[in-house]
């Protein structure tokens, strides 16, 4: 019975790999347990070198610190390699993938042996990543996501042909069930039929001329230029580089430290207008790097639409595919730095049911979210919007029926963080005395010189915490639109506005203090979507009870 | 607003009270509701209809009394710890010559404080009572809980994924069951119910959320 059965998963998966044998090798179906390509070595070499980066720098610092001889150096990169090319032999050696009609499985491990299997009918989404080093071997690397944390399965140096079967088995399984729940009807088949075509020819990025999906939009040029410039992210870089270059005196000799700090005294110190034209020449490099990155990263991204799935496609050197399912959407966010705001721009994710707390999948998605739109103009979101997910009726310029929650309750938002400011103040001010009355600065005390200066940031902390705070009373809020959707807007240090639908939403968790239950009613809500990271919770920080009952009603139905 | 939700408990002859008007009723019954909490309710053994929203009237369950036996415990239980090490702390600082002769005020406020909360114990524990229950209606599971802070908590049926039960060492002596709640996005409790009670739960929130899926 077992063998019958398992020959004929075998003719099927064989049938399915004649499907796709034109895209490459097939070796996957035959139900059995595969490595991966041994391209993979280098994959895997280039994640050991970069996770183990710090013992590098412990074991070039400690010679260089100890004054050991300076082969010494060479030994230490040397065991660095050594230690890298071991973990990829051992991590490409021991772990395996197998494909069968109803699922994908992996397994590995050394000491500790694991095997994760993911049923076909449960994967939420394919991601897809094309490297340059992969190419000319016809392979690429997956990322198969299912509902839940840590539940991905990536695997690397793959035939493409794998991928391209795992999307018509995971869009026949979904037709199917989709049949089972309703009536079969011949639109159905025409409609899988048109979809097995379109997957045939849409998952493959280098070959998108022959798409029959359409494509619903394309990032200019602009777009990404715009996208680097208002990328908050090179603040961080700045901080960043002052403080590699502050560091960096104890690392490189004392020597060359001295030299380097004097050229700059003479050039870049010399005066104010050089000052100036040395601070401005670092924000152009750090921009310019910035844009490189953009381009790299988002050059020629598109979106296609082709039945219930979405597919993404991005890269300039890795080319990148992810395809999500439409059904599979938690929720949408539309989401607006400072920066961004003051352009009228904003970016655009979706909120999908699962994601791998450890790996962070650079690509397209983090932590559960796929970036939809990398950057937009504000007037152009409903209209893009239309045409990629029309299922989701997204209005975000239309706020007719939006109802501000937190206005006129600003005191509710800004008096904690006010309290904490002040006794925290408070507290400052104490050691700060104290410290000066126990006398002598300067030697048993320097640990408090030290906290006191570092305690100094705090009101920087507390001023952006009451900004924050004010900005969301102005903004949060919700409008109940039609097709039991809902849409919420608030301030997190960046604007953000969540469309969901109601059956997305798992529990609802009002907290009211008992001094506000008859006097001020007012109290706070909560409504986690499924998986979501903490900035995609609807979440009012105090809003009046008649608001959360009216909430309330439309969650419980 | 239909008065004829089936409930999974037996009503009591005063929750089976119908009223015309529905607004009078809710205004009446959040009444209750807000002053439910007073301390020294005594809510056990007898059922309340609180409404905790306009639109639907709760059937509330109080939780078996013996719960206030376990909370006592446990915070007693931690209290006491937290002194001991607060004592152990201080003990190693002043036997190194390190707790500075200014240190010690705020060791005293902390073991203030601490017995404090040890004392206030079985009042704020009644008060916690006197407000904690559940309920269970047609379509979801409410939970409420807090003495200082009240939380109000609504599972519809169908985002259930599954139930657990546990007993812990306190729980077992009293004949007690937690029961969870899980859903995609977290757990939520029901902090003690009999053992059989908890197992009727379980069986009937399985039911109904089996119900609700085929219903979808």
């Amino acid at each position: 019975m077992d063998s019958t059965a398992h020959s004929s998963r075998t003719a099927s998966l064989a049938q399915l790999a004649q499907r796709v044998s034109s895209w490459g090798q097939t070796d996957w179906a035959d139900g059995a347990w595969h490595r991966t390509h041994p391209i993979n070595l280098c994959k895997e070499f280039i994640d050991a070198i970069r996770g183990s980066f710090s013992l590098l720098v412990t074991l070039i610092a400690i010679p260089m610190i100890a004054d050991f001889p300076s082969y010494t150096l060479g030994i230490a990169v040397g065991l660095w390699f050594a230690v890298g090319l071991i973990n990829a032999c051992i991590a490409w050696s021991t772990r395996y993938y197998k494909l069968d009609q109803e699922q994908l499985s992996v397994r590995g491990g050394v000491f500790k042996k694991y095997e994760d299997s993911i049923p076909i009918g449960h994967i939420h989404a394919l991601n897809a990543i094309e490297r340059p080093y992969m190419r000319p071997f016809g392979v690429m690397s997956i990322t198969i996501s299912a509902a839940g944390v840590d539940a991905d399965i990536a695997l690397h140096a793959v035939p493409i042909t794998l991928y391209k079967a795992l999307e018509l088995m995971r869009i026949e399984q979904q037709t199917q069930l989709d049949r089972q729940n309703q009536q079969s009807t011949s639109d159905e088949q025409a409609s899988l039929d048109t979809a097995r075509q379109a997957v045939g020819a849409l998952v493959y990025p280098g070959l998108q001329s022959s798409q029959h999906g359409h494509r619903v939009f394309v990032a200019s040029m602009r777009d990404i230029v715009l996208f680097a410039i208002t990328n908050m992210s090179i603040v961080a870089a700045l901080i960043v580089l002052y403080g590699f270059i502050d560091n960096i005196e104890h690392i490189v000799p004392s020597q060359w430290a001295s030299q380097a700090s004097k050229t700059i005294e003479t050039t870049v110190m010399h005066n104010a207008v050089t000052i100036v034209l040395g601070i401005l020449g670092l924000i152009i490099v750090v921009g310019f790097c910035s844009i490189i990155m953009a381009l790299l990263r988002w050059y020629n991204f598109e979106v296609w639409r082709d039945g219930d799935n979405i597919t993404l496609v991005k890269g300039a050197l890795t080319r990148a595919t992810s395809t999500v399912s439409v059904k599979r959407i938690q929720a949408v966010a539309i989401e607006q730095s400072l920066m961004r705001k003051v352009f009228h721009l904003c970016t655009v994710r979706v909120v999908m049911g699962s994601f791998d707390s450890q790996q962070e999948t650079d690509q397209h998605s983090t932590r559960g979210t796929v970036v939809l739109i990398p950057v937009i103009q504000e007037r152009r979101v409903d209209e893009i919007l239309q045409r990629i997910i029309p299922e989701w009726h997204v209005r975000y310029q239309d706020r007719s029926d939006f109802k501000h929650t937190g206005r006129g309750l600003t005191r509710y938002y800004m008096l904690a963080p006010l309290l904490w400011s002040v006794a925290l103040l408070a507290a400052w001010v104490i050691l700060a005395v104290v410290t000066w009355y126990e006398g002598d600065w300067h030697t048993i005390y320097d640990e408090f010189v030290v906290v006191l200066v570092v305690a100094a940031v705090w009101p920087l902390m507390a001023l952006w915490s009451l900004i924050r705070r004010y900005c969301a009373s102005r903004t949060d809020g919700f409008a109940l639109l039609e097709q039991q959707m809902i849409c919420y807007r608030t301030f997190s240090g960046k604007f953000m506005t969540i469309v969901t639908r109601r059956s997305r939403i798992q529990s609802v968790c009002r907290r009211v203090p008992i001094w506000r239950v008859r006097a001020s009613r007012i109290g706070s809500l909560r409504m986690p979507i499924a998986l979501s990271q903490s900035d995609i919770t609807l979440y009012w920080h105090a809003l009046s009870l008649q608001d959360t009952d009216t909430l309330m009603k439309w969650v419980i139905r | 607003m239909s008065s004829s939700t089936p409930h999974l408990f037996p009503q009591s002859e005063a929750s089976a009270t119908e009223h015309t008007d529905a607004n009078t009723e809710y205004e009446k019954i959040r009444d209750i509701t807000e002053h439910s909490a007073a301390p020294g309710t005594p809510t056990h053994a007898q059922e309340q209809v609180i409404a905790a929203t306009p639109i639907d009237r709760v059937m509330w369950r109080p939780l078996p009394y013996e719960i206030c036996r376990v909370w006592r415990m446990r915070l007693w239980i931690g209290y006491a710890l937290a002194l001991i090490v607060l004592g152990v702390i201080c003990g190693v600082l002043w036997y190194q010559h390190w707790l500075l002769p200014w240190g010690i005020i705020p060791v005293c406020v902390v073991a203030v404080l601490l017995l404090i909360g040890a004392i206030t114990v079985p009042f704020r524990v009644r008060w916690r009572y006197s407000f904690t229950a559940y309920a269970i209606d047609e379509h979801n599971i409410w939970m409420r809980d807090g003495w200082f802070i009240r939380e109000t908590q609504i599972v519809p049926f169908n985002r259930v994924q599954h139930l657990s039960t546990s007993q812990g060492p306190l729980l077992r002596r009293q004949h007690l069951r937690e029961v969870s709640v899980r859903t995609a996005m977290g757990v939520h409790t029901i902090p003690a119910l009999q053992e059989t009670q908890a197992n009727q739960v379980v069986d009937t929130v399985n039911e109904k959320v089996l119900r609700s899926r085929e219903e979808l």
